[in-house]
């Protein structure tokens, strides 16, 4: 289903409710007719990230001519004790086939700190030259150690050490962000874990990788309004919140972005509204307020561009 | 030694002449010894913790006189080297006429390499056609289940298949799969679907059964892709149907990604050169966790997976594949109206080269019985119960030409008693093949078996379609039509082939029933549907 792939994700009532005259009674929703050949309901692709093999940039080690040699495409990962595991840290990690031949190859991937990788090897097909990416992802329990440790990428001896220092919440630089990595919850999310509330809150304002973890989609489609809440470390006094919605050239802001919504904080155990924002057709809004001391915010969705889901890639809280 | 001839070494029995010139009475003696009755419960039925046949036992691709016996070590599935060392592993395997392994006839020895995830393909040969065999695998002291299989007869006048399609491990469970396996059948066709390559909910979909973290992402490499198939391989009625008869698989789209075709990816957000490193995984992963000889192992992206089985005389089976060398779909994919560009003669479903074969072999064989085992629906299906016809892209409808080049080839050919059997649209269908699918007039010259799928879809609606012998008003060649979840299965004569649609009320939990839905039989020389036995 080709170019649906994506669409399909943001239209999913349309893409089950489809039955052909063969099963003439068989029109509900949830009965795909005979073309629909997805199983539809539990694993569609409403909320399938892409593939996660991909050419990115890498860095490795400058030897290894006419080897098959491990890569990283960052210099040092940082993982934060106790986040959130639906929005482990990232990595690219991958292997560049330096041979003249296409070669099958196996990466062994070593940690020696107090986490364990998502996955402890990676094996693929690598026509001659090719260099693959595969995402690695590292989550730290509350209780982990904060130190420098390191990742150890390995293939048929050739090595590549990658940094990884373990941080605890509250030594993040958030660079005034008082929402950063903060505890995100929602009305309601896909099932899937592809769009988690914490994905609003990973410090990623970009829309890039949407559906894969970099956003929150409500799972509720066409029913407002949804909530979108961050609890802060404590009472800070706020004046300004911004909101990042989906923006792409594909999926523009202003056909599938967020339209309408209240921003509320809470002070004193209450919901207030300090900010309204009506029809709005750009990707990111800034709300700037009478300053209030607040220890959560809450995004009140009440309409989209699209009509049908919440989209939210970032939300930001400052003083 | 390379890879390549190493293997090519393993996959044939010419080790076994070693054993049993030098070792094989000792080895016969210890193999034996060890297990006096491998089918009492009280046998080593006490499996240890690191059991590494929990991946079950698999024959196929039967011959006159061998088959391929499969089998994959892993003590731990989920893991992407099955929680084995990265290192060889010894593999001892034998075959007997009796379950009791009284009467050996064959045996050897292999490795298992985690090159190719621990899979071990044994092609035992020297066996007599037409008969029932008994098969086992030992490695270190632990032994393996013993399957059934049975190898191709010379001369028969009677064929037991069933035909399966459309497995999505979280969509349900595999109780048609284990209903399949009751019926010992000859042979079990799989026409692809086998798995899904997507991301698995923690809770496991609709089995509320947990699985771990690495299941949420989409298959991509071959780590990912092996420990999808090691998680559907764990499922005891997907072993049991294995353990039960050889089958002879094929793959659909979902083997690889949803929709796919050819070098095209889906979605058009992977480029060509990614995606034919994603396809190199899947078809590897494929090979190694199915009863396939060492022509069906893929060279990187591509794999030779279209072949031919003779059943006597009584019936040959065309297995092809519909998705590697197809044409790109039309108009967006999905269900179009109008879309000429469908009509054009350039497009392929099965490549140049496989249809030439298609044909060459259809007009060679002497069976009663010519069928092609393959992927999607070949009869016209349109969609919509109202004028213009609406035709889904990825079926033949959107590949016409090409089907037309199928239908006159048959008719030239004087092709005998066409019978194509069918998955992917998780429907049984069954309907007449007609020389011209706009005109109910137009000579019937065959007839499509459309199996529904194993779980995929989950529990279905047993009040939907359309009752046996019944007439679609739109797609009049359809005479029936269900969606509910099951398998089918035939049993061939010269004088006839006899279609059971054998369904199960829900997959949502275990144990449920089967019951025959439909049954049609077709008479020799008289192609059409006909209700009843």
């Amino acid at each position: 289903m080709k170019s649906r792939r994506l669409t399909l994700a943001l239209a999913a009532v349309a893409a089950v409710a489809v039955a052909g005259p063969v099963v003439a009674t068989a029109q509900s929703g949830e009965d795909p007719g005979p073309a629909v050949r997805t199983p539809a309901q539990a694993v569609g692709p409403i909320d399938q990230p892409e593939p996660a093999v991909k050419i990115g940039p890498a860095h490795g080690r400058g030897n290894g001519k006419q080897k098959v040699v491990p890569v990283a495409d960052t210099e040092r990962i940082q993982v934060v004790a106790g986040g959130d595991p639906g929005c482990p840290a990232a990595v690219q990690v991958g292997m560049r086939n330096q041979t003249k031949k296409d070669v099958y190859s196996d990466m062994t991937v070593e940690f020696d700190g107090p986490l364990t990788p998502s996955r402890p090897m990676l094996s693929s097909y690598l026509p001659a030259g090719y260099e693959l990416g595969a995402k690695l992802l590292l989550t730290a329990p509350q209780q982990a150690t904060p130190g420098d440790y390191s990742l150890k990428l390995d293939v048929a001896g050739e090595d590549l050490t990658v940094p990884v220092s373990v941080v605890a919440l509250d030594d993040i630089e958030n660079g005034g962000n008082l929402a950063l990595r903060r505890p995100a919850t929602a009305s309601s999310t896909v099932l899937s874990g592809n769009y988690p509330a914490c994905g609003a809150v990973d410090g990623d304002s970009t829309s890039d990788g949407w559906a894969g973890g970099n956003g929150w989609n409500d799972g509720t489609s066409r029913v407002w309004p949804d909530t979108f809440d961050v609890t802060l470390d404590g009472p800070h006094q706020l004046s300004r919140v911004d909101l990042y919605t989906l923006d792409t050239e594909r999926y523009p802001a202003a056909k599938y972005g967020l339209r309408d919504w209240d921003v509320q904080v809470r002070a004193g155990g209450q919901w207030q509204t300090v900010a309204q924002v009506r029809g709005n057709v750009a990707g990111l809004v800034s709300s700037r307020f009478t300053p209030v001391t607040a220890d959560a915010i809450r995004i009140l969705t009440l309409g989209s561009n699209s009509g049908d889901y919440s989209r939210i890639i970032e939300v930001e809280a400052y003083e | 030694m390379d890879d390549d001839r190493r293997l090519s070494r393993h996959l044939t029995d010419s080790s076994r002449r070693g054993f049993l010139g030098v070792t094989g009475a000792a080895f016969t003696l210890a193999f034996g010894a060890r297990l006096a009755d491998p089918w009492t419960p009280s046998a080593p039925a006490a499996r240890s913790a690191d059991y590494p046949f929990q991946l079950g036992v698999a024959s196929g691709d039967p011959l006159t006189d061998s088959v391929v016996l499969w089998t994959r070590l892993a003590a731990k599935p989920l893991e992407p080297l099955g929680g084995m060392p990265y290192a060889r592993q010894r593999v001892d395997w034998e075959v007997a006429e009796d379950e009791r392994f009284t009467r050996r006839v064959r045996q050897g020895s292999t490795w298992a390499t985690p090159e190719y995830g621990h899979s071990v393909h044994v092609e035992a040969r020297g066996l007599r056609p037409g008969r029932e065999y008994f098969y086992r695998f030992r490695t270190g002291r632990e032994i393996s289940p013993v399957g059934r299989t049975k190898t191709a007869p010379e001369h028969t006048g009677l064929l037991k298949l069933a035909f399966a399609s459309c497995a999505s491990w979280p969509d349900g469970f595999y109780t048609a799969y284990r209903h399949l396996a009751e019926e010992n059948p000859d042979v079990v066709f799989h026409l692809g679907d086998y798995l899904y390559e997507y991301g698995i909910l923690a809770d496991g979909g609709r089995r509320k059964t947990p699985v771990p973290d690495q299941f949420r992402v989409q298959c991509d490499t071959l780590d990912r892709y092996r420990i999808q198939y090691g998680l559907y391989k764990s499922d005891p009625d997907l072993q049991a149907a294995h353990q039960a008869a050889p089958w002879i698989v094929t793959w659909d789209d979902h083997e690889v990604l949803d929709n796919y075709a050819a070098e095209v990816g889906p979605g058009g957000n992977v480029s060509e050169q990614d995606f034919l490193v994603i396809r190199a995984n899947a078809y590897r992963a494929f090979w190694e966790n199915q009863p396939l000889r060492l022509p069906q192992r893929p060279q990187g992206p591509e794999a030779r997976l279209y072949r031919r089985f003779r059943f006597g005389g009584l019936a040959e089976f065309n297995v092809l594949d519909g998705r590697q060398y197809r044409s790109d779909q039309l108009c967006g994919d999905g269900q179009q109206v109008g879309c000429d560009e469908r009509l054009d003669p350039s497009r392929t479903m099965l490549g140049d080269e496989q249809e030439r074969w298609l044909l060459d072999g259809l007009g060679r064989s002497r069976a009663t019985w010519n069928v092609l085992a393959q992927q999607v629906a070949i009869s016209q299906l349109d969609f919509d119960p109202a004028a213009p016809q609406r035709l889904s892209m990825d079926l033949w409808d959107g590949y016409k030409a090409a089907r037309d080049r199928i239908f006159t080839g048959i008719v030239d050919r004087k092709v005998r008693n066409p019978v194509v059997l069918t998955g992917d649209i998780h429907y049984n269908l069954a309907g007449e093949l007609k020389a011209d699918f706009d005109d109910p007039d137009s000579a019937t010259i065959g007839i499509e078996l459309v199996g529904t799928s194993i779980s995929s879809g989950g529990n279905g609606n047993p009040a939907t379609g359309l009752p046996p012998g019944g007439r679609d008003a739109v797609n009049p060649h359809i005479r029936f039509s269900s969606y509910t979840r099951g398998y089918v299965s035939c049993e061939v004569t010269p004088q006839q082939w006899r279609t059971d649609f054998r369904v199960v009320p829900y997959v949502d939990r275990p144990g449920a029933p089967v019951e025959t839905k439909a049954t049609f039989t077709t008479l020799d020389g008289h192609p059409g549907l006909n209700t009843g036995a």
